[in-house]
């Protein structure tokens, strides 16, 4: 059988050897692979000049310290905020903590009001009424001053270097927000969580480091970002979600600031443990692209624009390519596949594209572990490689169900995301 | 004296309207007007013989027995000599035992007429009449010496006797027994007479017809339950202060003696027990009112009240208290007589049972001290319960008052900014930045117009403290003592708990049926 696909493989012409190729060539292996590869070889280029012209020169670490205040919103999420609080509290001298209740009922500002007693800079603040996500971060902004707003999850646990780190690029005036990594907090507690934290070292940890270096940075994860709270106060906080970090960014993007990347800045974050959450989680994420990315932020091509960036231009082109365009082109490639092929030679196609993407993804695991803090670690994650095709390609499904009906029905303004008062009264897009 | 007039002939109508209280029922078409005041006559002179009845039987201080018991057991109990036959022990046996057969004594020399009589009562449907016959008024008197029966049927007229004569032997025999007289003679002066004496009825032989003879006999032995239920002690009520005690005017006559040890404990001024004159004592004689008992030494009495305690049959001793009346000194120590107390004014009132506020020092506790009820509780008289729980000053013990403030510093000087959330655009502002003349403004998004509810809600921002600039969601419920003025939260106040006493009260009325 081997013997038959390498004979198979030899026989063929380049071309065709492309062709059979084309999905994962125009998805986001090569993408990510090549990404990162770039980035590393920059880094390494830079290291080599450091060693060799300026071998005495030590790091000076932390340099920016900004005040900060933490903005903790979560609903029913009594059982995981201490854990955060804790992980939170001591790490930076001029930290402030504001811990939004939106409407939970299982006692979750009771829990906030306990640890207040002993944090003296640390407020509650308790809506009567669940009303997303959005209006609990804004809800925290009348109630500070300081200068960088850090919004965490209520179920993610913040490194304890991790406030540091994600404060250093807001030295620069220009930088409006800062993306941080988000990590598994609990790898190995499911396969699903494990391919999952696989998912989130080649996406975000590597992955973001591309895009921040490309200055197409577009994504803010929700459960660990910062933002300059000047910039904010003129967009007037987050708007309607879901995917509302996401928008917020781009608002931020069209309004002149910067988004970089601050791959050291690390948050722990409790993973989806069984496969309809996760696919519910994906489906917002797909949703929030075709909502933001293709309507409401749709100006953002437009040349005659006065605000028109060739960086915002190419983050919405990359968006529209990865996941909408190409992403159909993967399920037409497949349906070709499977009914213009011939029959013997299908097993051949599949085994050569599945080695392929192990390949790249291998190359991806060793620029991971050269960035890691934490090599054994994501040594142990990185042994769900093999499994990973097929992890993805159950992705792109989500996906397409998911851009699909997003894109014929506004699935996303049925969604209980965002309760149904504050759906009914928004936008649709 | 109610009198029941049914247009039904049912024996056991008749029955039923005599247990409820009428005197006599009458069938509308079964009877004349002269049969009409001829029952009315029977009735009023019925219900005089039967008030002398009952206070014969409660004045008697022998009848110490339920009705229930059985005579024979009674009889050995009673000293021969002091029976009166007149005033013989009720004899409830017979009417307690519904289902066995009635005994009716039937005094008659004409046996024409007494296959008459005999063939109505051993065709009554009620059934259950055990017929004995007698001939003559000696053989009657012979017979009633030695059993028992639950009617009579007395011809009056009979070879060895008179009527007069007749009625007064038998009826002193007759025990409860109501007594039927028969007659030829159609004499109304003569039948009052004849009920005067004690006579139930009085039938004359000619007009015996349609059952009149059986309902005669019926409604004579529901008129003698009747009687003996006034006598039967009323279960007392369960109060949470102890039982309750229903004195009724009836049985203010009886007397009895009771065979218990008797615990006397005699009451201090102040209300504290005289631990070192309690003693046990014996009852000589006891009535509802009221109980006379004797105590094994002599001694100043402290006050005129004691406490007195017999076991009841659930086992528990039973108290109530007493105020003496009399003291004489006896060869074996002293002779008391006293009066049950009403429960209000006893020394075991609710009042002084159960913790009162007192508004002067601010908290709880009964009237009479700490130590005399523990007293009492000791000698087991008084037994603790949980009363209440409130909460008090963990200071002082006093009783605060509670309400909301700063849970820092306990100020009532709290502020709370009010906040729009506007659902469209998610924004979050001072409700000021959304005023504008005459409409709310959108400070985002700009829309205009909107509408409480709809397009947006009011929020609550943190509370802040103006006295110690403390921010918190929610405010703490603070209390401050009445008595220190001590503030602190809620949560700190100190529980206590309200002890109260509860004591077994005696029932007098029991103790006659216990004794």
């Amino acid at each position: 059988m081997l013997i038959d696909w390498i004979h198979w493989l030899s026989s063929e012409r380049r071309e065709d050897l492309l062709l059979v190729l084309a999905p994962i060539l125009l998805l986001d292996a090569v993408r990510y692979s090549v990404g990162a590869l770039g980035v590393w070889l920059v880094d390494f280029a830079q290291l080599l000049y450091k060693t060799v012209f300026h071998p005495r020169q030590r790091e000076v670490e932390y340099q920016h310290c900004p005040t900060v205040c933490v903005i903790i919103a979560g609903l029913n999420e009594a059982d995981t905020l201490p854990y955060t609080l804790e992980s939170l509290h001591g790490t930076y001298p001029r930290m402030e903590i504001i811990v939004v209740d939106d409407g939970s009922d299982d006692g979750m500002a009771s829990i906030a009001r306990d640890f207040a007693q002993r944090i003296p800079q640390m407020t509650v603040l308790r809506k009567p009424r669940r009303g997303g996500k959005s209006s609990a971060l804004n809800f925290a902004l009348p109630f500070t001053q300081a200068e960088i707003l850090v919004c965490v999850d209520g179920d993610s646990h913040v490194s304890s270097t991790g406030i540091w780190e994600i404060v250093q690029p807001f030295a620069d005036p220009s930088v409006g927000a800062v993306s941080a990594t988000v990590l598994a907090r609990n790898p190995f507690a499911k396969l699903i969580t494990w391919l999952q934290a696989l998912e989130y070292l080649r996406n975000i940890f590597v992955g973001r480091m591309f895009a921040s270096r490309m200055g197409i940075l577009g994504i803010i994860s929700g459960a660990f970002g910062a933002y300059r709270r000047s910039a904010i106060q003129r967009l007037h906080g987050w708007d309607v979600g879901p995917g509302e970090d996401g928008d917020l960014t781009l608002r931020m993007r069209k309004s002149g600031y910067r988004i970089v990347f601050a791959p050291y800045a690390q948050c722990l974050t409790n993973l989806p443990q069984n496969w309809w959450t996760l696919i519910k989680q994906r489906r917002r994420w797909e949703w929030a692209v075709v909502t933001f990315e293709c309507r409401k932020h749709i100006d953002l091509i437009n040349p005659r624009n006065p605000n028109f960036r060739l960086s915002n231009f190419a983050l919405l082109l990359d968006r529209w390519m990865y996941n909408v365009i190409l992403m159909y082109a993967f399920w037409g490639y497949a349906v070709w596949l499977l009914l213009l092929q011939p029959r013997a030679q299908l097993g051949y196609v599949l085994l050569l594209n599945y080695v392929v993407y192990v390949a790249l993804d291998m190359l991806q695991l060793l620029l991971i572990l050269y960035y890691s803090t934490n090599r054994l670690r994501d040594l142990a994650i990185g042994l769900a490689t093999p499994l990973m095709p097929l992890y993805h390609v159950l992705l792109k499904f989500v996906s397409l169900i998911a851009v699909t009906e997003e894109i014929f029905t506004r699935r996303s303004f049925r969604d209980n995301f965002v309760p149904i008062h504050v759906r009914e009264s928004t936008w649709h897009w | 004296m109610p009198c029941y007039i049914n247009s039904e002939n049912a024996v056991l109508w008749f029955v039923q309207a005599i247990a409820l209280g009428a005197q006599d029922h009458l069938v509308v078409d079964a009877f004349s007007p002269a049969d009409l005041v001829r029952r009315i006559f029977f009735a009023i002179e019925r219900k005089k013989w039967e008030t002398r009845r009952i206070d014969l039987w409660a004045a008697q201080p022998h009848w110490l027995t339920q009705h229930t018991d059985l005579v024979a057991t009674e009889s050995a109990a009673i000293h021969p000599a002091e029976i009166d036959r007149d005033h013989r022990q009720p004899d409830v046996a017979a009417a307690g035992t519904s289902g066995q057969a009635k005994q009716v004594l039937l005094v008659e020399d004409d046996h024409a007429f007494l296959n008459l009589v005999r063939d109505e009562l051993e065709h009554d449907h009620q059934g259950g009449f055990d017929i004995t016959h007698v001939d003559c008024l000696a053989a009657a008197v012979d017979w009633l010496e030695q059993h028992r029966c639950d009617c009579i049927l007395l011809d009056i007229s009979l070879p060895d006797s008179d009527w007069y004569n007749t009625l007064a032997k038998v009826r002193p025999r007759a025990g409860t027994a109501p007594v039927i007289a028969l007659t030829w003679h159609d004499n109304i002066l003569e039948a009052i007479e004849g009920i005067r004496q004690g006579a139930q009825d009085y039938l004359v032989k000619s007009q015996l017809s349609n059952r009149v003879l059986s309902q005669a006999v019926h409604m004579g032995l529901a008129r003698r339950d009747r009687l003996l239920d006034l006598l039967k002690p009323q279960p007392a009520d369960d109060d949470a202060g102890g039982p309750r005690i229903d004195y009724t005017e009836k049985r203010q006559h009886a007397r009895y003696c009771l065979t218990k040890p008797l615990y006397t404990i005699p009451i201090l001024p102040g209300g504290a027990p005289d631990l070192d004159h309690r003693s046990e004592g014996t009852s000589l004689d006891l009535s509802a009112g009221g109980i006379g008992f004797e105590i094994g030494e002599k001694f100043q009495l402290p006050t005129k009240k004691f406490v007195i305690g017999v076991e009841s049959d659930d086992g528990k001793i039973h108290f109530t208290t007493v105020e003496i009346r009399r003291a004489t000194p006896t060869a074996r120590g002293m002779e008391l007589g006293a009066r049950f107390e009403e429960d209000a004014d006893s020394l075991f009132c609710e009042e002084n049972l159960l913790p009162q506020l007192n508004t002067e020092s601010g908290g709880f506790r009964t009237p009479l001290s700490d130590e005399i009820m523990a007293q009492w509780a000791q000698l087991g008289v008084l037994q603790p319960t949980l009363v209440d729980r409130i909460y008090a000053c963990p200071q002082c013990q006093g009783l605060p008052t509670f309400r909301t403030g700063c849970r820092a510093c306990g100020s009532i000087h709290t502020t709370c900014s009010q906040l729009i959330h506007h659902f469209a655009c998610a924004h979050v502002g001072f409700v000021v930045d959304f005023e504008q003349p005459g409409e709310m403004v959108c400070p985002k998004c700009r829309l205009r117009s909107l509408v409480v509810g709809a397009d947006f809600e009011y929020v609550n921002g943190p509370h802040r403290c103006l006295s110690c600039d403390w921010s918190d969601t929610e405010l703490e419920q603070v209390g401050q003592c009445l008595r220190c003025s001590y503030r602190f939260p809620a949560h700190q106040a100190a529980e206590q708990e309200l002890i109260g006493y509860y004591v077994n009260r005696l029932d007098p009325l029991a103790l006659i049926g216990a004794s």
